[in-house]
């Protein structure tokens, strides 16, 4: 027997709590289950393009044109 | 320096930053005329809204004010003259935040105008913004008649002297409580200050009312003031600026210290950045416009109005005031909520004085972070009125806009090189 | 002026917010023929830019500030009535709820733990392009992963591999779609009772039909953790499985340890069997198409996914009852004709190739194990879950119906004897798949060949899989115990 670390033991002791990134039909499952989740609306980073237009109904959402790579690249070296 | 070592000196010093702005202590302290009170504001200067731009570029509204403005101080006879002066290079143009002040829309601040002060007594700091005209036909939107000047110079010698002495006699008006108090009675403080408006004038009344002995004036004061849905628009403008001005210049941050825009130009400045703009054109507001008018009206986004939006209020308390999310969308209670929420994301935390009943209490979202600007895609929201794309003819609507991504990612870019990991 | 009539209506004393009245005026303005409409409070300055717009009568020109004017101009009288109805209508209407809408959600991995502070688990989902990136953020944050994208690069699945060791975190995938964490079914996965076997699995359908198969015979699943199908390969060498078999090992709930995977890299083989030596629990391996590995005394070798269970079960072997290859017999068919097995279990699809071979069967697929494959067989086993499937179309799993036309060719080809499918249920399967299989069989016309089926789920699944083996008996299907069952059946189907 070995020690297992902490994190991987909380997450086997239950209960799961789930962050969904992508996919909703995920979050939807586990909430019919009863297991809390959250579901996160994700875009691609640094999406792409001009601000253009005004703020629909998804308020000042960005079509999810493609990120920018060396936007990308700095973000991650800022920690972001 | 490291990945890691930067983004731990990013959150360091933006936490440092976000300490600033909480520690503010914003006091509407007087009433002053500009060439006296603003250092270095002398000769024939004029300070506009924006980053710099000169006469060729200025759309518009903002050159009409600037001949309206000429007209003003008396240094032409008439806008033809004025315009003229102006092409010819004979005054000379700089942005209000170059000088600790700011404006609504074309912004305009000349010497002989009078300017409200708010005092960031924490910080030592002074904060200047002119009065507000009131709606229809004025400067701010680029109207530069006979009736407008007749009011600004009514402004300058009637209204200004009397409020500044009774905001004197009363010692200031400490702004941060009314701003708590005006979220929780529906205002955004960008698009709608009905509330704190009224609050305000509650608390002057009685020191106006010691100041001013002719009862007539003293009418006219209380009409002013309460006919005017907006006037505290300028107050919670100057309370913006005195915020931010101490967060300047915090060595490793990348909190947003000014949004504004010329009618041309939209442009920020970073912190950890210094007093570099990073501008980018301005973008079309969408909203709803008054009878008669269409978006074919409208002059692009315009104002330093948005230094609202930087501490924490405008577009990103939303969700205190139901009514202006009608502007834009659906147009339901809960859009508004979902706003506030948008701009949640792009802060680095949540002002625990400036709280919103309709989000169980929470506070406004504040500290601009550029990094999450561009991370998530999600630029700010700015609550806006709209000016008619020619001079002299006032606002023609309201609505929101978006602050242009290029702004974020040029500054990103430079952040980086600054940190040392570009 | 415009052309057209114009006219004004006057509200004494209704009050109603500017931005609401706005609101109104843009909506009356959109009907057809009406060139202008404006409501206002009738203010002095609201009058004057009515007047200036040319819609201030003499009818509204003495309304004061507490009444409300309705200005509209429209091309002709029948316009501008409608317009006035459609103004007075807007205008009682306002009062009454906003209207339900759906909630808010983050944007964001730092949002969403703000809503949700005990999260433990992150599932990323994201095109493949992005999908290291949001993991990252995830294990830098504390949370283990369930990777479910694909198209992720073998050189970030090593680098996140490693940092999930380092922050003692599991990181399951990437092309990770199934897991079963403290009876909790993540992704595609079964409602199986909690008991004392542990499952660690390189694939899905891998380890949902072990799964079921353990909880139909009685028993119960501690945990089912998925690794990815590289975490075997010479790159990554086996970090996450050798991460989840520590887990497992010290799980006071586990006793029994079973290991489904492809065959894997020889050196990283060595190193999974040294940590199964160090074990005291009992371990079974099933690496479908691999031959004999050397284990450790405490482990045996699985050569199905249904030996696997069985074997985990203390050997409790359960083969396929004799009376499914009698059904199956009983049926019309082909002598000599051809195999095609259609399958959207990669796993399965592998199982059954296995059993075929066993059998001296050979075969064509596009996935083939090591050391089958045989084109000139005329059988056939394709798995419709492989990427050149699925590419721009939805996994067969969530959508059935992409089984339909090969299914349906296969019934209509007079070469064909003998059809070989899956039916996969669970959480984030189709609701009904069965059913899909049963419409394109209730839809041949004439002989068919015989069909044979196995359905990996459970009576808890959401399907309910009685219902669902009723549904295919029904339609004249074939329904065995097992996947390995049903492809057995096949074998000798086509031996007799």
């Amino acid at each position: 027997m070995r020690d297992r670390p902490q994190p991987i033991q909380d997450l086997l002791d239950g209960p799961v709590a789930v962050v969904n990134v992508g996919l909703a039909r995920f979050a939807r499952t586990l909430e019919g289950q009863g297991i809390a989740a959250v579901q996160v609306d994700w875009r691609p980073p640094a999406g792409g393009g001009p601000g253009g237009g005004g703020p629909p109904a998804g308020v000042g959402r960005r079509p999810p044109a493609g990120g920018d790579r060396r936007l990308i690249d700095l973000l991650d070296r800022l920690g972001a | 320096m490291t990945a890691g070592d930067a983004a731990a000196a990013v959150e360091a010093a933006n936490a440092r930053a976000v300490e600033r702005m909480l520690a503010a202590d914003p006091v509407l302290a007087d009433v002053a005329v500009a060439g006296e009170a603003i250092a270095g504001l002398e000769g024939r200067t004029v300070l506009h809204a924006g980053p710099p731009i000169g006469w060729p570029d200025m759309c518009g509204p903002m050159r009409g004010a600037v001949a309206g403005a000429i007209v003003l101080e008396g240094w032409a006879d008439d806008l033809e003259s004025a315009g003229a002066l102006a092409a010819a290079g004979g005054v000379a143009f700089h942005p209000n935040h170059r000088f600790d002040a700011v404006g609504p829309m074309t912004g305009l601040t000349t010497p002989s105008m009078p300017v409200m002060v708010v005092e960031n007594r924490a910080f030592g700091n002074r904060a200047f913004c002119t009065l507000n005209e009131g709606l229809g036909k004025v400067m701010r939107f680029g109207g530069n008649d006979a009736e407008v000047l007749a009011r600004l110079r009514w402004l300058a010698d009637g209204f200004g002297p009397a409020f500044g002495a009774a905001l004197r006699e009363a010692g200031g008006i400490a702004l941060k409580p009314l701003i708590a108090r005006g979220l929780s009675m529906g205002d955004e403080m960008h698009q709608r200050n009905v509330a704190c408006t009224s609050l305000l004038l509650r608390a002057i009344a009685p020191a106006l009312a010691r100041v001013v002995d002719d009862r007539a004036a003293l009418a006219r004061l209380f009409e002013f003031i309460g006919g005017n849905d907006q006037f505290f628009l300028n107050v919670a403008m100057a309370m913006g600026k005195a915020i931010m001005d101490p967060v300047r210049g915090i060595a490793g941050s990348s909190v947003v210290t000014a949004m504004s825009r010329n009618g041309t130009m939209f442009g920020i400045r970073v912190s950890g950045l210094g007093d570099r703009w990073f501008t980018a054109p301005v973008e079309m507001p969408r909203g709803l416009y008054f009878p008669g008018f269409s978006e074919a009206d409208a002059n692009p986004d315009m104002g330093d109005s948005t230094i609202v939006e930087t501490v924490g209020l405008g577009g990103f308390a939303m969700a205190a005031a139901p009514a202006v999310a009608g502007f834009v969308g659906a147009g339901t209670a809960a859009d508004a909520l979902d706003y506030t929420r948008a701009m949640e994301e792009i802060a680095v935390a949540r002002n625990p004085e400036w709280t919103i009943p309709a989000l169980d209490f929470a506070g406004v979202p504040t500290g601009i972070d550029i990094r999450k600007v561009v991370a998530s895609g999600q630029a700010p929201t700015i609550n806006t009125g709209i000016a008619h794309r020619e001079a002299g003819i006032g606002q023609v609507g309201a609505g929101v806009v978006r602050a242009p991504m290029a702004c974020f990612e040029q500054a990103l870019q430079a952040f980086a090189a600054e940190m040392g990991v570009a | 002026m415009s052309e057209g009539a114009a006219a004004t209506r006057t509200r004494a004393g209704f009050y109603l917010d500017s931005v609401a009245l706005m609101r109104i005026s843009r909506e009356v303005e959109g009907l057809a023929g009406v060139s202008a409409a404006s409501l206002m409070m009738a203010s002095p300055s609201n009058k004057e830019l009515l007047r200036d717009a040319g819609l201030l009568d003499a009818a509204s020109d003495g309304a004061g500030p507490n009444d409300l004017v309705i200005a509209i101009r429209a091309e002709g009288g029948d316009a501008l009535h409608a317009a006035f109805e459609a103004a007075e209508a807007a205008l009682a209407g306002r009062s009454g709820g906003g209207g339900q809408r759906q909630g808010w959600n983050p944007r964001s991995l730092e949002t969403a733990l703000r809503a949700l502070p005990a999260a433990n688990l992150a599932i990323v989902s994201v095109p493949g392009e992005f999908a290291a990136r949001e993991a990252r953020r995830a294990l830098e944050r504390g949370l283990n992963v369930m990777l479910f994208s694909d198209n992720v690069a073998i050189g970030d699945e090593v680098a996140l591999k490693a940092l999930a060791r380092e922050r003692g975190l599991l990181m399951m995938g990437p092309d990770c779609g199934t897991a079963i964490i403290a009876g909790a079914p993540i992704g595609f996965a079964n409602a199986v009772p909690r008991g004392d076997i542990g499952l660690i699995a390189a694939s899905g359908t891998g380890l949902q039909e072990v799964a079921c198969l353990i909880a139909r015979a009685g028993g119960g699943i501690s945990h089912g953790i998925g690794v990815g199908g590289r975490d075997l390969g010479a790159a990554v060498g086996g970090a996450m499985t050798l991460a989840a078999l520590d887990a497992l090992d010290c799980d006071p709930a586990t006793r029994r340890i079973v290991l489904i995977s492809k065959p894997p890299d020889p050196g990283t083989a060595r190193r999974i069997a040294a940590r199964i030596a160090d074990s005291d629990k009992r371990f079974t391996l099933c690496c479908i198409g691999m031959a004999k590995m050397d284990l450790p005394p405490n482990a045996a070798q699985a050569t199905t996914l249904r030996a696997a269970a069985e074997d985990a079960r203390a050997g409790a072997g359960a083969p396929e009852p004799a009376r499914t290859l009698r059904e199956a017999l009983g049926r019309p068919h082909r002598k000599g004709g051809a195999l095609r097995g259609l399958y959207s279990g990669g796993s399965l699809c592998a199982e059954a190739q296995a059993v075929l071979t066993d059998a001296g069967i050979g075969f064509a697929s596009n996935v083939p194990i090591p050391g089958a494959g045989d084109a000139r067989s005329g059988h056939s086993l394709i798995d419709l879950g492989a990427d050149e499937y699925t590419r721009g179309r939805p996994h067969p799993m969530i959508e059935p119906a992409v089984r339909d036309t090969p299914l349906a060719a296969a019934l209509a080809d007079p070469a064909v004897a003998v059809v070989l499918a899956d039916v996969v249920l669970g959480h984030g399967a189709h609701p009904d798949p069965a059913g899909r299989l049963a419409a394109v069989l209730a839809a041949h016309e004439g002989e068919a060949p015989v069909v044979i089926a196995s359905v990996c789920g459970t009576e808890a699944d959401p399907q309910i899989r009685s219902d669902q083996v009723a549904a295919l008996r029904e339609a004249g299907i074939v329904v065995a115990e097992s996947n390995a069952g049903a492809a057995e059946t096949a074998a000798a189907l086509l031996a007799g």
